[in-house]
């Protein structure tokens, strides 16, 4: 009953009639309700793309000339906690890196160590710039981990980004095994759940239900009804838990509609094909239902401790460092901590199935640690709530219990 | 409280994106993509005061009528942004950036049209998210959308398109006044 009651209050409000029409636009926009593109069976003597592997003979080169180059003209890119960074070295830094520069090609570090760009360039010829004959991989990766320290982290140097410099072409082989990945595990309507949901993560889920909790909780406080509904039976247990199962549910619904109405445009291009119709379901509930979760969670929590909307900029700092985060490493990015998984990758590259598959393990644990987070901060609301509802602290998280029940503790043990 | 917050961001952007010896298109990322979020944070809950019924009638029974309170509210919110935009941005061409005057016009312009936004979301819905919501909408579909939106394109900056910029400042001051406008007009 109190649950439908919820669910009515939600879905009547301006604020879910904005949400409904923000999602809309915000998918329409990445053009998931137009997917036309056919996975087609790989054919031998096609382009099939390419793909990073840590070969050392393509790594160390390429690396050390991308260094070379950066070092010239003293700009570094990087990427400390995810967003872009231009990094200069000052002097002396800047002989630490010719150093480095020096052990990695034999090139005595003075020549480096010029005042000019320009002479630089000239002093130095680009093919000199090359890996040291009896250079290592493992000597040359310690040095890209001093280059990459030097820079504060974050650069392309560092050891997990190093791959980043090892572009091989897809074969023939691999295509094809990717292509049955495709074909057998995703049944195809895999791959286009899996794009709907990179997208409905980051621009929607991970962001939006904030605004339904704030809203929701924040209306009884507008309405004068928090001192009314504080006094109903009904424990604080059930009254969060209801609220958020409603906000859940009405961010849900539109959510696997639109999911289906994605998937289904795709569905008679592979026809006679053995197809997953339950894909959009389970990437739904599996993939976007934590990100909801936590966006939905965090307002609830914020807004019922303090009384004010502080938890939208809460959510909105998180949601912007957590979507930059994505831009070293868009196609693929599974963090632990990450708000919003993302796997950017459509029939081109065969759904990069393959990166799927390798992190799925990685994809479940982070899942499910936001989900467990989600329910942490339900379970505090319950408690801020139930603190309200005793008086313990204020609309505004004024902790009377700390100032004011000091002194009647005195006065009654003088008592 | 807002202004705290706002200064907030400005202490949070040096250490979020490298802002030393960036050229005008790179300066233009932490102005257009951080620094501008103070229009919303500052503009945004103009009319919050008056949402408390207590606020409002002892603001209704005042000689001054309440649309120029949330004028002259408006104007020194504007004021106090439009310097802490000015300042931060020294502070970046002191850092070694390259700062043509046209990237300070731009984040300002950016910053009135994005909390101009939550103004209007504000003074029509009388709801503290939609208020906040709108504003980041338009945020995200700018992420979304990229220079489709044209001159209303907020990151035009990073590309080197100055051009749409006037018309968002003005846009912005229209939708401002459209929303004191709507506040008045349901208070009656």
């Amino acid at each position: 009953m109190l649950f439908w009651q919820e669910i009515k209050k939600l879905a009547g409000s301006v604020v879910y009639v904005l949400f409904v029409a923000v999602l809309i636009m915000e998918l329409s926009s990445q053009g998931v309700f137009s997917f036309h593109d056919k996975l087609e069976e790989p054919q031998p003597g096609e382009n099939y793309g390419i793909h990073n592997e840590e070969i050392p003979e393509l790594v160390m080169p390429a690396a050390i000339k991308e260094l070379f180059q950066e070092y010239t003209w003293n700009q570094y890119t990087t990427y400390p906690i995810g967003l872009y960074k231009n990094v200069k070295l000052k002097e002396k830094e800047k002989a630490q890196m010719a150093e480095i520069l020096s052990e990695l090609t034999g090139i005595k570090a003075e020549r480096f160590s010029v005042e000019k760009d320009a002479e630089l360039q000239k002093g130095i010829s680009e093919h000199e710039i090359a890996p040291r004959a009896d250079l290592t991989y493992e000597e040359f990766k310690a040095c890209m981990e001093r280059a990459d320290r030097l820079l504060g982290g974050g650069s392309d140097y560092a050891p997990d980004a190093l791959i980043g410099f090892g572009k091989v072409p897809v074969t023939y082989e691999d295509a094809r095994v990717e292509y049955q990945l495709v074909k057998d595990k995703d049944q195809f309507t895999g791959g286009y759940a899996r794009l709907f949901s990179d997208y409905a993560g980051v621009m929607a889920m991970a962001i939006l239900p904030v605004f339904l909790s704030v809203a929701l909780c924040l209306k009884d406080r507008r309405n004068k009804m928090s001192q009314l509904v504080y006094s109903r039976k009904v424990s604080s247990a059930v009254l969060v838990g209801v609220r958020y199962a409603a906000i859940l549910t009405v961010v849900m619904v539109p959510v696997v509609i639109l999911a289906y109405y994605s998937n289904s445009k795709v569905w008679n291009l592979y026809e006679g094909m053995q197809l997953d119709y339950l894909a959009p379901l389970k990437y739904a509930f599996g993939w976007l239902l934590p990100s909801a979760m936590v966006s939905a969670a965090v307002g609830m929590f914020f807004t019922e401790l303090t009384g004010t909307p502080i938890a939208i900029a809460v959510q909105c700092f998180w949601w912007f460092l957590d979507l930059n985060a994505g831009y070293k490493n868009i196609s693929s990015s599974y963090g632990l901590f990450r708000l919003a998984p993302r796997h950017n990758a459509g029939t081109l590259s065969r759904f990069r199935v393959l990166d799927f598959t390798s992190n799925f393990d990685r994809l479940v644990q982070n899942r499910l640690l936001m989900a467990g987070l989600a329910l942490v901060l339900v379970v505090l609301t319950i408690f801020a709530y139930d603190w309200k509802r005793r008086g313990k602290i204020g609309e505004r998280f004024k902790i009377r219990s700390v100032f004011a029940a000091a002194p009647d503790r005195k006065n009654k043990s003088a008592a | 409280m807002h202004i705290l917050v706002g200064a907030l961001v400005l202490f949070l952007t040096p250490v979020l994106f490298g802002i030393t010896d960036l050229d005008r298109f790179a300066s233009a990322v932490p102005l257009e993509r951080f620094v501008a979020l103070l229009g919303p944070i500052l503009l945004t809950p103009i009319f919050g005061p008056e949402q408390s019924s207590e606020i409002d009638d002892v603001v209704s029974a005042k000689y001054i009528g309440r649309s120029v309170v949330c004028a002259v509210r408006i104007f020194c919110l504007t004021g106090i942004m439009a310097v802490m935009i000015l300042v931060f941005a020294i502070y970046m061409r002191e850092s070694g950036c390259e700062i043509p005057p046209v990237l300070v016009t731009g984040t300002i312009a950016d910053a009135v049209f994005l909390g101009s936004l939550g103004m209007l979301a504000g003074a029509i819905s009388g709801n503290v998210a939609v208020a906040y919501m709108l504003p980041v909408m338009y945020y995200t579909l700018c992420m979304g959308m990229g220079n489709k939106l044209g001159s209303f394109y907020l990151f035009a900056m990073e590309e080197g398109n100055y051009a749409g910029k006037p018309r968002m400042l003005i846009i912005g001051i229209l939708l401002a006044a459209v929303s004191v406008w709507i506040r008045e007009m349901k208070k009656r």
